[in-house]
């Protein structure tokens, strides 16, 4: 490890989610200790609820994903200038430390993500795919390169689990044995409008057919335009090309289609947010799971990956 | 004065007190109205930029970065923000808000220990429709 490797980083505690936004010397901590079972994040005891005056950044960081932990990860992060829009495919370097005891950092590994595009225009998500080697509490440092060269930097603290809280890649798939088309109207079953086909077998009779599956727990009808519609038709349109070869299944997040009761898949499979795709290889193995949303380009290969 | 002429008069004067006391109670709720009006609503709309906890319904909180200045906000929140049946903005859509740099608006009131989100809905990026 070169003196370089190693960092004294200026981070301060961090709780669950930390964010860090620094820009050219300007460091702006804003988050306080909590864990999962311990007290809410306190904001500010003044009166004034404002926890910075200003940040200034013009990059800020933000991490989406509810349940990092040590193996492999589908990292997804949001970049924003300093007016608080998305910087969209940009050019950049993500390096990844694990934070000390004492305070330093350790430099793990330098990636870059890339930038999917699910619309509408160029709104997307960066996703890198990363391997944690260790839990407790880690940092990003992101680095866009803008149009003149110069480097816009920012730094963002996460927490990385021992387990992940739903199942992780590699382990099997539960099987789940969901309620059916056939034990209830289907508008009870699926929030889509009108509702997919893709209630009509359960995950566990799924598993003995011996095919690879794709499974969506996601609302559809009440994130029409944002991520879970979205999901759903990339899903939809895959099927018609792999259905043959691939069992294509949703389960609903809300029982009976409507909030706010959850349906028991929620807690079996343990999910902290919705929607997740998880990809099922014909062993019943979980080879890959997908938080939030998925671009058709990134889809498409890992489904092409799942029937090789 | 008679018993009667007593018992009538106590009548009277209760139903006088209860005539006044419903007066004061409609006076008293028409001005604290009126003041409600008058008092600006607390909102913000910017970016979710992190969702603490690990539900997918209920946030232990949430922290927003303000449009215009970039301010930074943390807002406990109330289960009534959560709860729109029809556009339910809870944990895991905040998230996907947070995703995609998609903006919110949030009401909030001034809790003891800080803002509490009563009320979280879609927002408007500044400069677009």
């Amino acid at each position: 490890m070169t003196p370089a490797d190693r960092l004294a980083l200026p981070l301060r505690p961090f709780g669950r989610r930390g964010l860090l936004v620094a820009g050219l010397g300007l460091v702006a901590a804003a988050c306080s200790p909590s864990t999962a079972s311990g007290p809410p994040a306190a904001p500010a005891s003044t009166a004034n609820p404002l926890i910075q005056p200003k940040t200034g950044a013009p990059l800020t960081v933000a991490l989406p994903n509810s349940d990092l932990a040590v193996g492999p990860n589908r990292f997804v992060l949001a970049l924003l200038d300093a007016q608080n829009k998305p910087i969209p495919n940009s050019k950049h370097t993500l390096r990844f430390f694990k934070v000390n005891g004492d305070g330093t950092a350790t430099m793990k590994f330098e990636t870059a993500a890339k930038y999917y595009v699910i619309g509408p225009g160029d709104r997307g998500l960066y996703v890198a795919r990363t391997n944690f080697d260790e839990s407790g509490n880690w940092g990003l440092e992101a680095s866009v390169i803008k149009s003149d060269d110069t480097p816009l930097v920012s730094r963002v603290s996460f927490t990385v689990q021992a387990a992940s809280q739903t199942p992780a890649i590699g382990a099997a798939c539960l099987p789940t044995k969901q309620e059916l088309s056939t034990d209830k109207p289907i508008k009870q079953l699926c929030s889509a409008n009108p509702p997919d086909p893709m209630h009509d077998i359960t995950v566990a009779d799924a598993l003995k057919l011996g095919k690879p599956l794709v499974l969506m727990l996601g609302s559809p009808g009440f994130c029409t335009s944002a991520t879970c519609g979205p999901n759903l038709e990339h899903l939809l349109a895959a099927r018609q090309q792999y259905g043959s070869q691939i069992e294509f299944i949703h389960i609903e997040i809300y029982k009976d289609a409507k909030p706010p009761s959850l349906v028991p898949a929620v807690n079996e499979w343990h999910l902290p947010s919705e929607p997740w795709t998880f990809l099922v290889d014909a062993g019943g193995k979980i080879v890959d799971k997908l938080e939030g949303g998925v671009a058709p380009d990134e889809l498409e290969p890992a489904l092409a990956k799942l029937i090789a | 004065m008679t018993g009667q002429q007593h018992a009538s008069r106590n009548r009277r004067l209760i139903v006088l007190a209860m005539a006044t006391v419903l007066v004061l109670l409609l006076m008293g709720g028409a001005v604290a109205m009126l003041a409600m009006r008058q008092q600006p609503e607390l909102k913000v709309t910017g970016v979710v930029l992190e969702v603490e906890g690990n539900s997918l319904v209920l946030p232990q909180s949430i922290l927003v970065g303000e449009y215009g200045g970039g301010k930074l906000w943390r807002f406990k929140v109330d289960p009534a923000a959560v709860a729109d049946p029809a556009h339910p903005m809870n944990a895991a859509h905040l998230r996907q808000h947070l995703a995609f740099a998609d903006p919110i608006t949030v009401y909030y009131r001034n809790g003891s220990d800080g803002p509490i989100a009563y009320r979280i809905v879609d927002g408007t990026a500044p400069g677009t429709s």
